[in-house]
């Protein structure tokens, strides 16, 4: 799962403005990311199943329930790992590769 | 460590469910088990005795008012769901309680029961069990979804680990 999460820019893009906002729905990740519905779909799918991301319910107009999506523990713990690995990136940029190093980071800034 | 407040049906409904699956309350007693072997402390009504001279209501209060942290809401298809009803509109009924408290509903519902679609959270079943769903959904629920008796457990250990 954690491999999976690696290897998917989109996902690690959620779970990042996720933690920045506090919580989004599936209109406002597909806005700010500009991502398409199907991107975000199979995103958010992969996520709730982890539990990476918590679902949660908001009472609206005409009947609607809606969801919001927020950033569980799982998620928040993956990024904490996350920014420990970004963080030594950086350090180690010579040797990576400084162009290789500045599109990582683009990836959370 | 959570306080869980586990609610949800003890039987299947003989009229729509003759299968031999494990009856509802057994599947709340295992997914207990899981949260209970994290640390958690775990409530279930029919596992605590009754008091003399307590009510449903007065019974369903105290538990509630017992450090509750989360509750939890198991929803399987085809249950016998009457007194999990009644629980759902004592629960509705609390609303400003919970929301003092900081009490988190999590509904671990099967995907037959309702759907999340994008933006929206969907009740798929129908009649009294769709409006009592509805209901608690407006609370401000954090829905989980599940579709088989393993996958259920998945949900549970990674719920246990978020709580």
């Amino acid at each position: 799962m954690i491999m999976e999460l690696l290897g998917h820019e989109d996902y690690l893009r959620i779970l990042l403005s996720l933690r920045k906002e506090g919580g989004l729905r599936f209109s406002q990740i597909e806005k700010l990311l500009g991502l398409n519905p199907t991107e975000v779909d199979r995103a958010l799918k992969f996520l709730r199943k982890g539990l990476w991301v918590v679902p949660h319910t908001i009472s609206a107009e005409k009947g609607r329930i809606l969801v919001e999506y927020r950033l569980g523990k799982r998620g928040a713990a993956f990024l904490e790992s996350f920014k420990t690995f970004t963080a030594d990136v950086q350090r180690r940029k010579a040797a990576l590769g400084p162009s290789e190093v500045a599109q990582f980071q683009s990836l959370y800034r | 460590m959570a306080v869980i407040f586990l609610l949800g049906p003890g039987m299947w409904d003989p009229a729509k469910r003759t299968s031999s699956d494990p009856a509802p309350i057994r599947v709340r007693r295992e997914i207990a088990k899981i949260f209970g072997g994290d640390g958690h402390k775990v409530i279930l009504m029919e596992d605590d005795p009754d008091r003399q001279g307590e009510d449903l209501i007065q019974k369903f209060d105290r538990l509630l008012r017992h450090k509750v942290t989360d509750i939890v809401l198991y929803w399987p298809p085809l249950a016998k769901m009457q007194t999990s009803y009644d629980e759902l509109i004592l629960l509705c009924d609390r609303q400003e309680f919970l929301k003092q408290e900081s009490i988190t509903i999590w509904v671990l519902h099967h995907v037959s029961v309702a759907s999340i679609d994008r933006n929206d959270f969907n009740v798929l079943e129908s009649g009294s069990r769709s409006r009592y769903l509805t209901a608690v959904a407006r609370l401000g629920v954090n829905p989980l979804e599940w579709e088989s008796a393993d996958n259920l457990m998945e949900q549970v250990r990674l719920l246990s680990a978020e709580l």
